[in-house]
């Protein structure tokens, strides 16, 4: 899971050639890396690809700043969805 | 401080308070006396502001791309001032009794924003500073619909800073009663855009109708991330992370234009089909603006933008343009 969204992130929203691999723990939002468009990009992808629906109110820095978070996040959204 | 500023201020200070006296007045007129005082309110602001008129003829001439004769462009001046007036009228007698939005605005096109809410996408209503624009936005939201305004701070226009405290009292006041309390919310734009875009994004996942004032420009601190966009035979900078959310949840865009009847005292709200984001964000921007452009071709004297119009260049010298500068205030002139 780490692998496929850090890369989704590296290759479809920084798109950038020039920008250094991106590391689990780099600053994605804080760092102004993704902008509120990218954001709601990677919400889409991380919604359809990985079956959860994200809360509004999850919308939050704290849930979506490193990939490690990103991770953290979505396994608890799993989790809680195979638990309901 | 020299007695003579201490007295100024002390005037300004009293004739701030005074204000407050506007909208019970205001809103206790009948209708059609109300607007004949705007009128004549709007009449005097042309006599007392002679340099204005040349201007604004010039502005309405690079709009228009026409010629027009001294006593055409004097005749447009006037008209505009009248017209401002009017809208300064509507925003008294609403903030005054919000019964008076009804009275004051007939809506058509409705429908379209409940058959666009049905799909679950949200919508983006689309508006201009074009008939009266708060009454727009208040029409709207008594029509029944969640919405939700984006606005700017009125921190960066100076004509608020400036003012007395009465005076920014006031202003909030008015603020409040023509606008805030018709909403579910706002939205700040201009600040934290990253902070703004997520709750663009939440409120329209929410199904809730965005209201965008579509006619003002970026400002020059934005710049980087405008786009240029055609917009009355120039193309200029416009901020469009709205279309781009849009354009990712698949939400409908609608276009809403307020046109003011012969006899001043009544708006019709014309909200035309939706338009679907299908396109990059400037082209939809560009779709948007082309409705609320066609509307300032026919009554150029309705769109209280206008002076910002004038400052518009072209695009080959942007760091130079000042239509990236702050935009007229919305602060109610009196």
């Amino acid at each position: 899971m780490d692998e496929q969204i850090r890369d989704y992130i590296q290759n479809e929203l920084l798109n950038d050639p020039e920008s250094p691999p991106l590391r689990n723990d780099t600053s994605l939002l804080d760092s102004h890396l993704l902008d509120s468009v990218a954001f709601l990009d990677l919400v889409l992808y991380l919604e359809s690809n990985f079956q959860i629906a994200v809360a509004d109110a999850d919308l939050t820095r704290d849930n979506f700043e490193t990939v490690d978070a990103i991770c953290a996040y979505v396994r608890a959204r799993q989790g809680a969805g195979a638990g309901a | 401080m020299s007695p003579r500023a201490r007295a100024q201020d002390a005037l300004r200070y009293a004739k701030d308070l005074a204000r407050f006296g506007l909208v019970p007045g205001a809103s206790l007129l009948p209708s059609s006396l109300a607007y004949r005082l705007a009128l004549s309110a709007g009449e005097r602001a042309y006599q007392r502001d002679p340099w204005s008129h040349p201007e604004t003829g010039q502005i309405l001439q690079e709009i228009l791309g026409d010629h027009y004769s001294p006593a055409a462009r004097r005749r447009f001046a006037c008209e505009y001032e009248r017209q401002q007036k009017c809208e300064a009228m509507d925003r008294l007698r609403i903030a005054g009794d919000r019964r008076n939005v009804r009275r004051l605005m007939a809506i058509t096109g409705a429908e379209h924003v409940r058959s666009a809410l049905s799909d679950g996408r949200g919508v983006i209503v689309c508006v201009g500073h074009y008939g009266s624009a708060f009454a727009t936005v208040a029409r709207l939201a008594e029509e029944g619909f969640p919405l939700i305004l984006l606005r700017r701070s009125m921190d960066i226009y100076p004509e608020y800073a400036e003012k007395t405290a009465p005076g920014r009292a006031y202003q909030r006041m008015l603020l409040q009663r023509t606008i805030d309390r018709f909403l579910q919310g706002t939205i700040i734009v201009g600040e934290d855009q990253f902070a703004a875009g997520v709750q663009i994004a939440k409120r329209l996942r929410a199904n809730e109708v965005i209201v965008s004032f579509i006619d003002a420009p970026a400002l020059l601190d934005e710049r980087d991330k405008a786009v240029l966009v055609p917009f009355l035979g120039l193309e200029t900078p416009f901020m469009a992370g709205n279309f781009a959310i849009a354009h990712r949840l698949r939400t409908p865009i609608l276009v809403a234009v307020a046109h003011r009847s012969p006899d001043y005292a009544h708006l019709t709200l014309d909200i035309h089909p939706p338009i679907m984001p299908d396109a990059k964000p400037e082209v939809t921007l560009g779709r948007c603006l082309a409705v609320l452009e066609e509307a300032i071709r026919a009554h150029p004297e309705q769109w209280t933008y206008l002076p910002l119009a004038g400052s518009h260049e072209r695009p080959e010298a942007p760091s130079a343009t000042a239509s990236g500068a702050k935009p007229p205030s919305p602060l109610i002139r009196h």
